[in-house]
């Protein structure tokens, strides 16, 4: 039997989405590299 | 008294109470932009966050402060909601859970102002993460708008430097000084109209109008819903938005409701004047904003009135998606001012409008919430606009440019023009990627010309950061999540580089005295060239879409 606050979490954190919170998170990194990139074109336009 | 007498009323108090209010706030934020001093409050927080409110920012480090503040927030929000489970005053059996995907694009949503949900508010979110995660965000989210509104104020505003002010000052100032004593006042008048406060989890026991009793998720709000308008958010307690009774329990506070989301993008207008050193100059940024929403909310109130079909005759009205308690007209007010700034709440469903009226409810937010648009956004959006306006203008008469005494050189028509593109193309390539898909396409609750305008209206949505749902499509799948985060965040980060750009292009150049040749912008003239070029442009982009899918759907 899961502890109670694992039982309360599996609900809305399931297998697999581990992967998903991780990928999410270097997405986000990822789209503010970019935009930095736009800031430094923009800055040579 | 007629729907149609109740509407006009309803709206022209709505003016009145505008055009007393915008001069005392509009020079109160002047006064809270333009300050030396900081509250012992402010440099507390300063010294929290290692910011040296002395030092003043070029525009590139203005732009990193943005872009740094913005990923670190949607980091925490995305982790927070994941976590929510583990902390107190959660849901106990949440009905949506809580995917990756879900809390990214709720994150992103939250953090760009937009508040798009693809999610059931009081079924997915618990307490604190509504308190400490969304709220703070409505507060944060419309704070940073608005600095980067004032930062491209000061660049018309000021002579020869690089500096555009600090992001930090200008963010703790907007929320501390403007927004969270608004929205306090704001949400104890709520309270009084009937909107709930409280901590009830699964335990808020209401009485139904057919007598019996309804256990409904209680919560926090009031206080939410204060901020959710005034900060053009949008983003509802309820999946019901602001046709939920406990949001917006009666017709006072529908008109109050529509106030404060107005508000602040109609009295930035006057802090711009008083920046600038003419008070002229922020009448006609004004008198645009008011002109295309006058213009705007007529349509909406007679597409939606005088409205055709067997069903709404028989039934005396397009009553369908609408609020009995509020009626058709009060709705269509409300969609129109939530479209056309960049809130995105709702007192009645878009998508069940007459084809026109939704139409309207899609290009109301086609022409880049610029009327009054959102907190900041707005401001910024139509000094963009009349950048464009001086630049047609000046290739009429053969000569350079000016806008308050600044030249509009090749630079700065490239960034204004670049802004111009950029929510046009996540639009109009994110819906027709969506509907490339057959996977995406499954999305859609209704074929043919209505199916296109679900999508359309949510790129729509999303790219410009409104937020509001037209319905009748099922967004909540690791595609849309996604799709529509990109959109959203690209919509408001993008555009934003741009402008603090051309602020920090204009603060460097020195004053071009007026001759004979210059554009007076300040007169009607200018006012009625703005809307006319904002229109055209609009028109030109959107209408080949629009013409597919609500005008297509209105002519059948």
């Amino acid at each position: 039997m899961l502890p109670l606050n694992e039982a309360r979490w599996r609900p809305q954190f399931q297998n697999g989405d581990e992967m998903g919170v991780l990928i999410y998170i270097v997405l986000t990194v990822l789209i503010f590299g970019v935009l930095g990139l736009v800031q430094k074109l923009v800055e040579g336009l | 008294m007629s729907t149609t007498t109740a509407g006009i009323i309803f709206l022209a108090l709505l003016i009145v109470a505008l055009a007393a209010v915008h001069v005392p706030l509009g020079d109160y934020m002047y006064r809270v932009y333009s300050s030396d001093k900081h509250s012992r409050v402010e440099r507390v927080i300063y010294r929290l966050i290692g910011a040296d409110p002395k030092s003043e920012q070029s525009w590139g480090a203005y732009a990193r402060s943005v872009l740094a503040f913005s990923a670190i927030s949607i980091l925490f929000l995305f982790i927070f909601q994941l976590v929510q489970g583990k902390l107190p005053l959660h849901l106990n059996d949440p009905a949506t859970p809580m995917t990756p995907a879900l809390a990214w694009n709720t994150a992103v949503s939250f953090i760009t102002n937009t508040n798009w949900q693809a999610y059931s508010g009081e079924s997915t979110q618990g307490h604190l993460v509504q308190m400490a995660g969304l709220a703070v965000q409505n507060f944060a989210s419309a704070a940073v708008g608005m600095a980067v509104a004032i930062a491209l104020v000061r660049g018309f505003a000021r002579r020869r430097t690089g500096d555009l002010g600090n992001f930090w000052v200008d963010l703790v100032r907007g929320t501390i000084r403007i927004l969270l004593p608004i929205s306090v006042v704001a949400a104890i008048i709520l309270i009084a109209g009937g909107a709930i406060q409280n901590f009830h989890l699964h335990d808020q026991i209401a009485n139904t109008l057919a007598g019996g009793q309804q256990t409904i998720t209680g919560g926090p709000v009031a206080s939410q819903e204060s901020i959710k308008e005034l900060g053009n958010n949008g983003g509802g307690f309820y999946n019901a938005n602001s046709a939920h009774p406990f949001e917006n329990p009666n017709s006072w506070t529908n008109w109050f409701e529509i106030f404060l989301l107005l508000v602040i993008s109609f009295s930035l207008p006057r802090t711009f004047g008083r920046m600038v050193g003419s008070k002229k100059q922020g009448y006609a940024i004004a008198s645009v904003m008011a002109s295309l929403a006058l213009i705007s909310v007529t349509f909406m109130m007679w597409f939606q009135l005088q409205h055709h079909g067997t069903v709404p005759t028989a039934v005396n009205g397009a009553m369908e998606g609408v609020e009995q308690r509020f009626g058709i007209a009060n709705s269509a007010v409300f969609a129109d001012a939530t479209t056309l700034t960049s809130t995105g709440a709702v007192n009645s469903f878009h998508d069940s409008y007459t084809s026109l009226g939704g139409m309207l409810t899609m290009f109301n937010m086609q022409l880049g919430e610029v009327a009054p648009g959102g907190a900041g956004s707005g401001l910024y959006g139509m000094l963009i606009l009349a950048v464009i306006t001086v630049f047609v203008a000046g290739l009429m008469v053969g000569r350079t440019p000016e806008y308050l005494g600044k030249k509009i050189n090749p630079r700065e028509i490239k960034l204004a023009a670049s802004y111009f593109l950029v929510t046009p193309l996540l639009v109009l390539a994110g819906t027709a990627v969506a509907m490339a898909l057959p996977g995406q396409r499954a999305g859609m609750l209704n074929t043919g010309p209505h199916g296109l305008s679900e999508v359309l209206y949510a790129f729509t949505s999303a790219s410009n950061n409104n937020g509001s749902a037209f319905a009748g499509i099922s967004v909540n799948t690791e595609w849309y999540n996604t799709a529509l985060g990109l959109v959203m965040v690209f919509g408001r980060f993008l555009p934003m580089v741009l402008v603090l750009a051309l602020a920090g292009s204009l603060a460097k150049q020195g004053t071009t005295p007026a001759s004979l040749g210059t554009l007076p912008t300040h007169r009607p003239q200018f006012v009625g060239m703005v809307a006319g070029v904002t229109l055209i442009l609009v028109a030109l982009t959107f209408l080949p879409m629009l013409a597919l899918g609500p005008l297509a759907e209105g002519i059948h």
